[in-house]
């Protein structure tokens, strides 16, 4: 597959605090990833885990600490005069559609403004059409004219959606997308999304919690906590068997009652969730249940587990998990 | 008897085109150390009517019509002061947004030993502290959180403490309205986890709600489906798993991307849900239902009630009829 985004070894420092304490966070830390021509990759990792900052590091809209981003080979720098043509190939899907639209804008122009912005002579409204047309809204000519106030959560991110594809983009980039829709319209924008990257070639970066809607989405799944990437892999595989104890706690804390349980999955407790992240070594390591001490004296490297997948921990689970009981007898870290 | 007896709730929102009818008869029990889950969408009534049964709506909503009774005694004739007896001390209630509703200024201690003495006002204060000091055990808190700000516990935490205040007083039922929804999930499974656990040893009835159905199945023991103002299924937990009855449910449980069996392409359910200022006739679900049947339109749906739960829906009018394979579940 060919690597149509990639990100080199980006971080994001945040200088925090006020006048009495500062400090800096560390959001992002050494992140690289590819995403194919016609790839969908999810991004999946808990709130603070750095995956809404690594989104705006590649869409330009935040400068990475270190690190850079590619796309077709050529840097995403926010302050490039060709930052207008990246935009073009590279558009957003905000979390909340009633947030993102304006309000005051008919459909027609909040889906045709950025037409004309990127180079449309004259009239767009047919091509506003076609384009409600492709994202679902038809009869388009019932709601090309309306106000947003006049449109469902649901048809909202459509709308949305509409505006990116017109630009013609060769990725979206969609932040939790559905996450303020109900579930029954939200996998309406999930297959919708689905269907457009197919009919348009389109790639996907997909960044969500929710691992049921990564693996409903993606190819390849990224797994993100405390500002790194912790596993990557082919998504089925990595649900299927996660190498990270985190990805493991992950999987397990998803409701699905439709699952083989298994006793003793609990991972965390009221304890374990306060005590902050260690800034050096494995940042999970407090509440893993298999650290020991080299846990947290170096910095754990990203080591492959086969051709297609990587994890960050020195002890990864094996494929057969009935191998691997939670050894709760054997905590060493508290 | 049951603990809860709901019996054709009735609340509306006073607005200029008319009532707005978000609890259009719904009807439910709880039994006693029972978790019962109210599942739906925005807009279809399950806050409402949790509000309705724990007196918390405000105008311009209002009972409308129906019985509440618990434990035998119809809770809509009450006034305000009688509720009062009732309030926290056999009813309690856990909103989504309680955690950071704590007073920022007031020491966790302080907000327990108030909770406590507000309704047992012949309490000892240095009792207070001491059972103060049991409930944060209770949800698994060290003691010397007692001591610390809201601000300085985490989500988790937060909501944990929102869970002693409300089981300080031994309610017999505590009504939890998304008590997880804001929180990461594996601090989520933290907490559904001890809520079973405390369920277990105290014995108290739970009202849950969350659009959220498979963590709902994880946690209930029966569950009511509403949509539009009205219930459309109630199933035990069982039955849900093994296939949902109404085709509204059937819908929300094809709407979840499952984590385990092969990868499917979900349908969802297309359209929106109707006007409840003027809700149609016949069955509320039948312009988005891919079964509808002609009496859908003008007749109110039929009502199956067997062992398994309640389902309100024509397709059940005649069992020879109807063809399980043909309505078939995840």
């Amino acid at each position: 597959m060919k690597p149509l985004l990639q990100v080199h070894n980006v971080s994001q420092v945040y200088e925090s605090g006020g006048l009495l304490r500062k400090g800096k966070v560390r959001a992002v830390r050494d992140v690289s990833l590819v995403l194919g021509e016609g790839e969908v990759l999810a991004v999946v990792g808990e709130s603070g885990c750095g995956k809404s900052t690594l989104a705006r590091m590649i869409l330009g809209l935040l400068e990475p600490t270190a690190g850079r981003v590619e796309f077709e080979g050529r840097a995403v720098d926010r302050r490039r005069r060709g930052r207008l043509e990246t935009a073009k190939r590279l558009q957003m899907i905000f979390q909340d559609p009633f947030e993102t639209i304006n309000s005051n804008q008919r459909v027609e122009t909040v889906i045709g403004r950025p037409l004309q912005l990127h180079g449309a002579k004259g009239p767009v409204r047919e091509r506003v059409l076609e384009l409600l047309g492709q994202v679902g809204l038809t009869p388009a000519e019932d709601y090309i004219d309306k106000y947003p106030s006049q449109l469902s959560g649901g048809q909202k991110q459509r709308v949305m959606i509409a505006r990116a594809l017109g630009i013609g983009p060769r990725v979206l980039i969609a932040d939790e997308p559905t996450s303020m829709l109900d579930v029954s319209i939200g996998i309406g924008i999930m297959n919708l999304m689905l269907d457009l990257k197919r009919d348009n070639d389109l790639s996907l970066l997909w960044i969500t919690h929710n691992l049921g809607s990564a693996r409903y989405m993606s190819d390849r799944i990224v797994i993100m906590f405390g500002g790194q990437i912790v596993e990557s892999g082919p998504t089925e595989d990595v649900i299927a068997s996660p190498g990270h104890p985190y990805t493991r706690a992950l999987l397990h804390a998803s409701p699905d009652p439709w699952r083989q349980k298994t006793e003793g999955e609990k991972f965390d407790d009221a304890e374990r969730e306060e005590s902050g992240l260690p800034e050096s070594g494995c940042r999970f390591r407090n509440r893993c249940p298999w650290a020991r001490e080299e846990c947290g004296q170096n910095e754990i490297p990203l080591t492959s587990l086969d051709a297609e997948r990587e994890v960050r921990c020195l002890f990864p689970l094996p494929s057969d998990p009935a191998s691997s009981p939670l050894p709760h007898e054997e905590r060493t870290v508290d | 008897m049951s603990l809860l007896e709901i019996n054709d709730l009735r609340i509306e929102y006073v607005s200029a085109r008319g009532p707005f009818k978000a609890v259009d008869g719904v009807s439910f029990t709880i039994e006693r150390g029972e978790i019962f889950g109210l599942a739906g969408e925005s807009g279809c009534g399950k806050s409402t009517t949790a509000y309705g049964i724990g007196r918390l709506l405000r105008g311009p909503a209002r009972i409308a019509g129906g019985s509440i009774r618990f434990d035998g005694t119809e809770l809509t004739e009450l006034s305000d002061a009688q509720f009062d007896a009732y309030r926290w001390a056999r009813i309690s209630i856990v909103l989504q947004s309680a955690m950071n509703n704590l007073n920022p200024v007031m020491k966790i201690k302080e907000q327990l030993i108030d909770a406590i003495l507000a309704h047992r006002k012949a309490t000892l204060r240095s009792d207070a502290l001491r059972q103060a000091g049991e409930l944060m055990e209770l949800v698994d808190l060290p003691k010397d959180r007692l001591e610390r700000f809201p601000h300085e516990l985490s989500g988790g935490m937060r909501q944990r403490v929102v869970i002693a205040m409300a089981l300080a007083l031994r309610p017999e039922l505590i009504i939890m309205d998304e008590p997880t929804t804001a929180l990461d999930v594996i601090t989520q499974k933290g907490i559904i986890d001890k809520i079973i656990e405390l369920k277990r040893a105290f014995g108290f009835s739970v009202l849950f709600i969350t659009h959220d159905l498979p963590l709902m199945l994880e946690i209930c023991d029966r569950i009511g489906v509403m949509y539009a103002g009205r219930i459309a299924e109630i199933a035990t937990r069982e039955r849900m798993l093994a296939g949902a009855r109404h085709p509204y449910t059937q819908g929300l449980l094809r709407s979840f991307p499952s984590l385990t069996g092969p990868r499917v392409r979900l349908e969802g359910i297309p359209g929106s849900t109707p006007d409840l200022i003027a809700p149609p006739q016949g069955c509320r679900f039948r312009e988005r239902c891919p079964h509808a049947l002609p009496q859908c339109g003008n007749e109110a749906p039929f009502v199956l009630e067997d062992r398994d739960g309640r389902v309100s829906c024509h397709l059940y009018a005649k069992e020879e009829a109807f063809d399980e394979a043909a309505v078939a579940s995840p």
